[in-house]
C-alpha cells in the first residue's frame, strides 16, 4: 500500500510540475495549442467539405463519418496529455535519458509517464468533444445518463488500447535505437487510416487492422457501435467484450514488452 | 558563390539522412500505408461517379500518388533546424563561417529533401504504379512544364519555411510553430483534397493565397485540368509569389539578425 502511495505522490508532485512549467513558457502554449487548433478544426472541415461534393463514404454518412473523426481524435487527445511521455520515448532512449529513472526506487515506465503530464494538448480533446457533441445533435441522438455514461467508458477503453499500442511502437526503440520507428507507423494507422470507416478499404486491410494492429478498436468499431451500425468485421455486443478484452491484455503485454525492451536498454549519455 | 562547398553541405545532409536505416523502412512503410488508404477511400467517395468537378477518378488517384510525392521533397524541417540552431546558440558557429548563410541552410535542406525524394518518393511511386495506378502525366509537354512548376514550387515553400524559422529568433523556441504552418499548408494548398471540391467562397479566397501555388497547381499541371493560357498565368502568378516569398524572408532577415542571442553555443 505505501508503495503505491509512494507512486501516486511522486505522480502527483509532477503533475504540480507540469503546471508550473506550463504558465513558464506561454509562447510554447500558444503554438500547440494554434497547432491542436489548426489540425483538428480543418480535419473536420474538409470531412464536411467532401460531403458537399460526394454523398456518402462507403454507407456513412457525413454526421456519422464526422463522429467517427471526433471520436478518434478524442482518444488521441487522451494519450497525449495524460501519457505523452509513451509518445516520445524513442528520443528519450537515444539520448541515454533512462539512466536518471534507472536509479530511482520506483517503476521505471511509471515515472516516465508521470513526468510529462500534458495540460498544453488539452485542447485536442475539448475540440474533440465540441465536434462529438455537434455531430451526435445532428444524428438527433438523446443524451441519457446511461448514454453519456457509456460513451465515457468506451472512451476510456479506446485511449487505454491507444496508449498501449504507443507503447509497444515506442519499446521497439530499445532494440532499433531510433527515434519513430514504429510508433509514427503505427500512429499513422490509427490517425491517417483509422479516422475513416474501416469498411472502405479492402478486406486484407481489414483484417490486420482489426486482429493484427488492432486499431480498429480505437475508434472505428466503438464509433459504429455508438452509432447502431453494423459494419465490418466484428458488430454488436462482441464489440464491447472484444474491447474490454483488448484493452486487458494490450496493457499488461505492452508493459511486460517494455519491461523485456528495458533489458536491452544501452545507456548513450551521461 | 562556392558551388563546391554548398555542393557538399547537400551530400553530407543526404548522408546524414541515411544514418537511421530502420527509421527510414518504417518511414517508408509509413507513406505506403496513407497512399494507399487514401486511394481506397477516394474509391469509395467516387463510388459509381465518373467525374467530380471535371477529375475523373484515374486523375484523382494520380493526384495524390503525384502529391504524397511532391510531400518529399517539400515538407522540409528547415524551421526546425534553424530554431534549433538558435536554441543551442550553434548559429554563432553558422554566422562566424565563411559562407552565405542563407545558402548554407538551403543547401542543407535541400540534402535532406533530395534524399526523401530519393528514398521515400521512388519506392512509393513504385508501391502506387503497382496497386493503385501508375501515375503517368497527361503528357510529356505538360510533365515538362510541371517539372517547372515544381522548381517555382521548392523556392516558395523553402522561402516560408525560411520566414518560419526565423521567428524563432523572437521566441528562442517556437515550439510546435512549424507544424502549425505545415498543417495550414497541407489544408490550403489542396495537397490532400484539391481546393477545387471546396466551396466556391473557399475557392477564390485560395486565390488570392499563395498556398494553391505551391502542390494544386503544380499538380493539376500534371493531370492535365488546365489549358495552356492558365498554365502561363500560373506561372506567372508563381514567379510573383516567389518574388514576394524571397523579399519578405530578406526583409525578415534583416530585422531580425540584430536580435540574434547566443546562448551557450
Amino acid at each position: 500500500m505505501s508503495t503505491l502511495g509512494r507512486h501516486l505522490r511522486v505522480s502527483l508532485f509532477y503533475t504540480k510540475l507540469s503546471l508550473i512549467r506550463l504558465i513558464e513558457y506561454p509562447v510554447y502554449l500558444q503554438n500547440i495549442f494554434l497547432m491542436n487548433l489548426t489540425t483538428a478544426v480543418t480535419g473536420f472541415f474538409v470531412i464536411r467539405v467532401m460531403f458537399t461534393e460526394f454523398q456518402a463514404i462507403g454507407d456513412w454518412d457525413v454526421a456519422q463519418v464526422s463522429f467517427l473523426y471526433s471520436f478518434n481524435l478524442m482518444t488521441h487527445g487522451i494519450v497525449l496529455v495524460v501519457a505523452q511521455p509513451i509518445w516520445y520515448m524513442g528520443r528519450v532512449i537515444l539520448r541515454g535519458d533512462f539512466d536518471l529513472l534507472l536509479v530511482r526506487p520506483l517503476d521505471t515506465l511509471w515515472l516516465h509517464v508521470s513526468r510529462g503530464v500534458n495540460y498544453m494538448d488539452l485542447a485536442n480533446p475539448i475540440l474533440a468533444l465540441v465536434m462529438i457533441v455537434y455531430s451526435l445533435a445532428e444524428m438527433g441522438f438523446t443524451a441519457t445518463a446511461g448514454n453519456v455514461t457509456g460513451l465515457a467508458l468506451l472512451l476510456l477503453l479506446c485511449s487505454v488500447i491507444r496508449g498501449a499500442l504507443y507503447l509497444v511502437g515506442s519499446t521497439t526503440c530499445f532494440w532499433w535505437r531510433n527515434r519513430e520507428s514504429l510508433k509514427e507507423f503505427s500512429a499513422s494507422l490509427m490517425n491517417d487510416i483509422g479516422r475513416y470507416p474501416l469498411t472502405v478499404y479492402p478486406w486484407v486491410m481489414q483484417f490486420i487492422l482489426t486482429f493484427v494492429i488492432p486499431t480498429g478498436f480505437i475508434a472505428f468499431y466503438p464509433a459504429s457501435a455508438v452509432l447502431g451500425i453494423e459494419d465490418g468485421l466484428v458488430a454488436g455486443a462482441g464489440v464491447f467484450v472484444a474491447m474490454a478484452i483488448m484493452a486487458v491484455v494490450l496493457t499488461v503485454g505492452s508493459y511486460l514488452f517494455f519491461r523485456l525492451g528495458l533489458r536491452y536498454y544501452e545507456s548513450a549519455g551521461h | 558563390m562556392r558551388p563546391r562547398l554548398y555542393g557538399h553541405i547537400v551530400k553530407t545532409r543526404f548522408l546524414s539522412s541515411l544514418e537511421y536505416r530502420t527509421e527510414v523502412a518504417f518511414l517508408v512503410l509509413t507513406s505506403f500505408v496513407v497512399v494507399v488508404g487514401m486511394s481506397f477511400l477516394w474509391k469509395a467517395l467516387y463510388g459509381d461517379q465518373e467525374t467530380a468537378r471535371a477529375v475523373s477518378l484515374n486523375q484523382m488517384l494520380v493526384y495524390l500518388i503525384a502529391a504524397q510525392t511532391m510531400n518529399q521533397l517539400l515538407f522540409s524541417d528547415l524551421p526546425e533546424q534553424i530554431n534549433e540552431r538558435i536554441y543551442n546558440g550553434s548559429i554563432s558557429i553558422d554566422l562566424i563561417r565563411p559562407m552565405h548563410l542563407w545558402a548554407a541552410w538551403v543547401a542543407d535542406d535541400l540534402g535532406a529533401a533530395v534524399s526523401r525524394l530519393l528514398i521515400r518518393g521512388v519506392p512509393l511511386v513504385v508501391v502506387a504504379s503497382l496497386l493503385i495506378a501508375v501515375p503517368l502525366p497527361a503528357s510529356g509537354p505538360l510533365f515538362l512544364w510541371f517539372l517547372l512548376s515544381l522548381g517555382f514550387s521548392y523556392v516558395l515553400m523553402t522561402s516560408v519555411s525560411y520566414m518560419v524559422g526565423l521567428t524563432s529568433i523572437w521566441y528562442m523556441d517556437f515550439g510546435n510553430f512549424g507544424l502549425v504552418v505545415r498543417a495550414t499548408v497541407v489544408f490550403l494548398s489542396g495537397s490532400v483534397v484539391p481546393i477545387w471540391f471546396f466551396p466556391d467562397w473557399f475557392q477564390r479566397i485560395s486565390s488570392f493565397l499563395p498556398f494553391i501555388y505551391i502542390y494544386q497547381f503544380p499538380l493539376g499541371i500534371y493531370i492535365g485540368k488546365y489549358s495552356g493560357t492558365e498554365i502561363l498565368q500560373g506561372l506567372a502568378t508563381q514567379l510573383l509569389w516567389i518574388f514576394v516569398g524571397v523579399l519578405c524572408a530578406v526583409a525578415m532577415w534583416n530585422l531580425v539578425k540584430k536580435k540574434i542571442v547566443v546562448q551557450g553555443g
